[in-house]
This record gives structure tokens, C-alpha cells and sequence, in this order.
């Protein structure tokens, strides 16, 4: 090992006083740019209304204050809620987003088509939200959801978590 | 011969050598970033008091880490009335991280102006604002006052009592200007009273207005040094031999650029011995301003920056 020069310890004297400003800057620094991804979201229940009197096979489009998940508190946003009934049995319904999969656009039901329509990139859905036409990779999303019974009338009310039961 | 290197071209420096020198000399020959980081690094500075000198670099250090911190509070601040405490108040609550860097940017504003205080002082009593460099002097003071400035408008940002008092006081500070004072007043208020247009005005001259002029009269601040030199004190002066005036001749003949400085008194026209701005102050500086910064480090993260209660008009 070659001697240490008072000149070199002055120049990795500096160089290692640098690095731990940066060091020092970056973990504050990088731990606040990053908190998206470990912070906990704020999931919630609203109640999208009783499902009842929703026509059998007829997508119906809800609009349904979704409070945010993230930050402050700030005002719930208006979102599209498509509750769709498939039976008799007013328990077997879909909460489905209008959240296209392949580039999130809005989708909505065309009643010509008997498809859900995406305008962008004109990606098709069927009723149960499968993809069958156009780019979508992915069917619909579906609101996470659960029904319960009010105990006062006795109907089956639709309730959605701020959330989508999967990644689109 | 001199001559025969200086006829050789950067990039021919690189012929033969690794891919990186090779990419270098040609980087270095379309920018000559060499010539520039010589002429920034291998500049004379006076041997003796190098350690009180590190105090200007320390506020330059101070100032960009509080443009670092500042540009990282902007992923989460609001300079909206219903929301600038709800986001900070978020911060202090939810996201450890978000209020570590609020504490860098106060403490961090805290130690820049005692820093500031102490460069000034420096600089008074070793007598360095003298005849050449007054406008060293009157620079550094304007940037004092935009610093100043910085601090009050940042004091009022949060939105909190504390800094809605300080935003009602300091805006009707204005209004005793003669003649044109309710004009100022109303300018900076948006109004007769603090209100919403108060806080955007406000924010726009804490991350754009006062910070463009703070930088612009930083670059005259240190282009004024660079071009005087550094005073250092009067230690950096004393003769030795028998027959000063011989000594001090002998001096100037020698002196390393940007020695000897014109315009002033030959006894002080340049230091008795220089060294080498790298690595000899710039070690001194680093090691001051590793040390400040570790504090503001520490404090930022136990202590923080406070957040009163919420905003409220009500006395």
C-alpha cells in the first residue's frame, strides 16, 4: 500500500464529506418520494343503494361519491358504480368499474351493441364484463363489493369499497 | 518544449487509451470542461485562516440544500387556504419521511442565517470589504435581506396560527410606507384583508420570485470573488524581512492570479503565501459544511418543524 500524501487524505477527506452529504440528503429525501408505496390506503364502505328493482340483464349505470384513498381529507369523487343483475336472486349482481383495461378511459353500455364500448380505442366488453373485442387485455374490474339486508325494508343494498378487486 | 503540448488537440490526448478516456477527451473537446474545472478548483487562496473562510461555502451549501428540501416539499404542499395546513398536517401525521425534510428546510433555514450572521462578522473583522471588493460586501448584503425575505414568506406558508399572524403583521407592515403604503398592502394581500389570494402571492415569491434573485446575486456575489480574490486577514499580509518594501515587490511579482489585486493598497495587493483552492480549502469547507448539515440531519429528524392549529381570523 502506497503512503497516504497529506494532499490524498485531503482529497478522500473530501470526497467521503461529499458523499455523506448526499447520503444525509437522500434517505429523508428518497423516503418522502417513495411513501406512496409503503403508505397504507384508506379504504372505506359507501352504499351504492338497494339493488331490487334493477332490471334483470340490464347494465345500470350508478353515480356514487368514492371517497379518496390517499392523502388529507379532501371531497369524495363522483364515480360510475355499473351494477349488473344476472338472475332472479337479486344477490347475484356485479358492481362493475367503467374503468377500460387497457387504457383506463371510461367505458359505457351500448344498447345497440349489447356491449360495453370503450370510445378511445373502441375495446368491447360482454354484460359479465369479459373482454371480447378491441385491445382490452384484461375484463372489466369489478368494485370490491358485498350486499347486505337492511333491516328496516328488508332490501338487498349494494356497498363498494374504494377499491378495485384487481390491478388494471 | 511548452510549445509542442499545447499544440496537441484533447482528443488526440485520448488516442490509445481505454473507451472512458476516449469518451472523455472527446466530451472534453466540445465543452473543455478540463480547462473550466481547473480554472474553478486550482485557484490561490491565502495559506493562513483557511478554516475561518469556510464560512461562505457553508452558506452556498446551506442554500442548496434548502433549494433541495424546498423542491421535495412540493410533492405534497398546497398553497391553497382550505388546504396548505391539511397537507402539512398530513405530513407531521402520516408521513415520517415528508416531515423529516420539513425539519431539513427549517433547521436548515435556521443555521443559514446564524451561518450567514458569522460569515458577515468574518468578514468585517478581518476588513475584507474593503477597497476593491464594497460590492462583495453590498452583494452579501442584499442576499441577506432576499434570505430574510425567504424566511418570512416560508414563516407564513404552513397556515397555522403562527403563520397567519405572521402573514397578517408582516403585509400591514407595508401599509405605513408613505403615500403608496395601502397600495403595497393591498398588492401583496390580494385585498383589504389576508385571504387566499394572500397565500398564492405569497408562495410565488418563496419558491419563485425571491429564489431567482437569490441565485442571480449569488452568481455576482461569487463572480466579484473570484475576481478579487480572497482577502483572507491581515495575517495573510505581515512581512518577514528587513526591507518590507523589497519583500512585498518581490511578492506582487509572484503573486498567483487572480493576485495581485488592483486597485488597492500594494501591502495587501496579495497575500505573503498562497495554496491551492483544491484540495486545500475545499477540504476545510467540506469538513465545516458535512458538520452543519449532520445537525440540521439530527434536528430534523427529533425535533422537527412545528405546526401550530389551523388557521383562524378570530383573535
Amino acid at each position: 500500500m502506497s503512503r497516504l500524501t497529506r494532499r490524498q487524505l485531503m482529497i478522500r477527506g473530501s470526497g467521503l464529506g461529499m458523499a455523506a452529504v448526499g447520503v444525509m440528503v437522500s434517505i429523508p429525501a428518497l423516503g418522502f418520494l417513495l411513501s406512496p408505496l409503503f403508505t397504507q390506503r384508506r379504504t372505506t364502505w359507501v352504499s351504492v343503494g338497494p339493488v331490487d328493482n334493477i332490471p334483470i340483464a340490464q347494465p345500470t349505470p350508478l353515480t356514487v361519491s368514492i371517497p379518496n384513498d390517499q392523502g388529507w381529507p379532501t371531497p369524495a369523487q363522483p364515480r360510475i358504480v355499473y351494477v349488473v343483475r344476472r338472475s332472479d336472486d337479486p344477490e347475484d349482481v356485479l358492481a362493475l368499474s367503467n374503468i377500460c383495461s387497457h387504457m383506463q378511459c371510461d367505458v359505457h353500455w351500448d344498447q345497440q351493441l349489447g356491449q360495453f364500448l370503450c370510445p378511445c380505442h373502441g375495446g368491447l366488453y360482454a354484460m359479465n364484463g369479459d373482454n371480447v373485442g378491441g385491445p382490452p387485455p384484461q375484463p372489466l374490474p369489478q368494485w370490491v363489493h358485498r350486499i347486505t339486508i337492511d333491516p328496516q325494508t328488508k332490501l338487498h343494498v349494494l356497498e363498494i369499497q374504494n377499491s378495485l378487486n384487481e390491478n388494471v | 518544449m511548452k510549445t509542442s503540448e499545447q499544440l496537441v488537440l484533447p482528443v488526440e490526448r485520448g488516442r490509445g487509451r481505454g473507451p472512458l478516456k476516449r469518451g472523455y477527451a472527446w466530451f472534453d473537446e466540445r465543452t473543455g470542461v478540463t480547462e473550466l474545472l481547473h480554472k474553478g478548483l486550482y485557484e490561490a487562496v491565502p495559506e493562513q485562516g483557511g478554516w475561518a473562510y469556510t464560512l461562505g461555502s457553508a452558506t452556498l451549501a446551506l442554500i442548496l440544500l434548502q433549494l433541495f428540501s424546498g423542491i421535495f416539499l412540493l410533492l405534497d404542499y398546497v398553497p391553497s387556504v382550505e388546504e396548505a395546513w391539511k397537507s402539512l398536517n398530513f405530513l407531521e401525521t402520516q408521513d415520517p419521511f415528508g416531515a423529516w425534510v420539513r425539519g431539513l428546510h427549517l433547521w436548515g433555514a435556521y443555521t443559514l442565517i446564524l451561518v450567514i450572521g458569522l460569515h458577515a462578522l468574518r468578514t468585517f473583522v478581518s476588513a475584507s470589504y474593503k477597497r476593491p471588493r464594497e460590492l462583495n460586501w453590498v452583494s452579501g448584503a442584499l442576499l441577506f435581506f432576499l434570505v430574510l425575505g425567504l424566511a418570512a414568506t416560508g414563516a407564513m406558508l404552513p397556515w397555522d396560527q403562527a403563520g397567519y399572524w405572521t402573514t397578517t403583521v408582516i403585509t400591514n407592515i407595508l401599509h405605513y410606507f408613505p403615500g403608496i403604503g395601502d397600495a403595497l398592502r393591498q398588492l401583496w394581500r390580494g385585498g383589504q384583508f389576508v385571504g387566499p389570494i394572500t397565500l398564492t402571492r405569497t408562495f410565488a415569491l418563496h419558491v419563485w420570485v425571491l429564489p431567482f434573485l437569490l441565485f442571480s446575486l449569488i452568481g455576482a456575489h461569487l463572480y466579484l470573488l473570484r475576481r478579487h480574490g480572497e482577502f483572507g486577514a491581515w495575517v495573510n499580509y505581515d512581512t518577514e524581512s528587513d526591507n518590507p518594501d523589497k519583500e512585498i515587490a518581490q511578492r506582487i511579482v509572484h503573486a498567483e492570479p487572480p493576485y495581485p489585486t488592483k486597485r488597492i493598497e500594494r501591502r495587501y495587493a496579495a497575500p505573503n503565501k498562497t495554496v491551492d483552492f483544491f484540495p486545500n480549502q475545499i477540504f476545510k469547507d467540506t469538513v465545516v459544511s458535512v458538520a452543519l448539515i449532520a445537525v440540521i440531519f439530527v434536528f430534523g429528524l427529533t425535533f422537527g418543524a412545528p405546526l401550530d392549529a389551523a388557521a383562524d381570523p378570530r383573535p
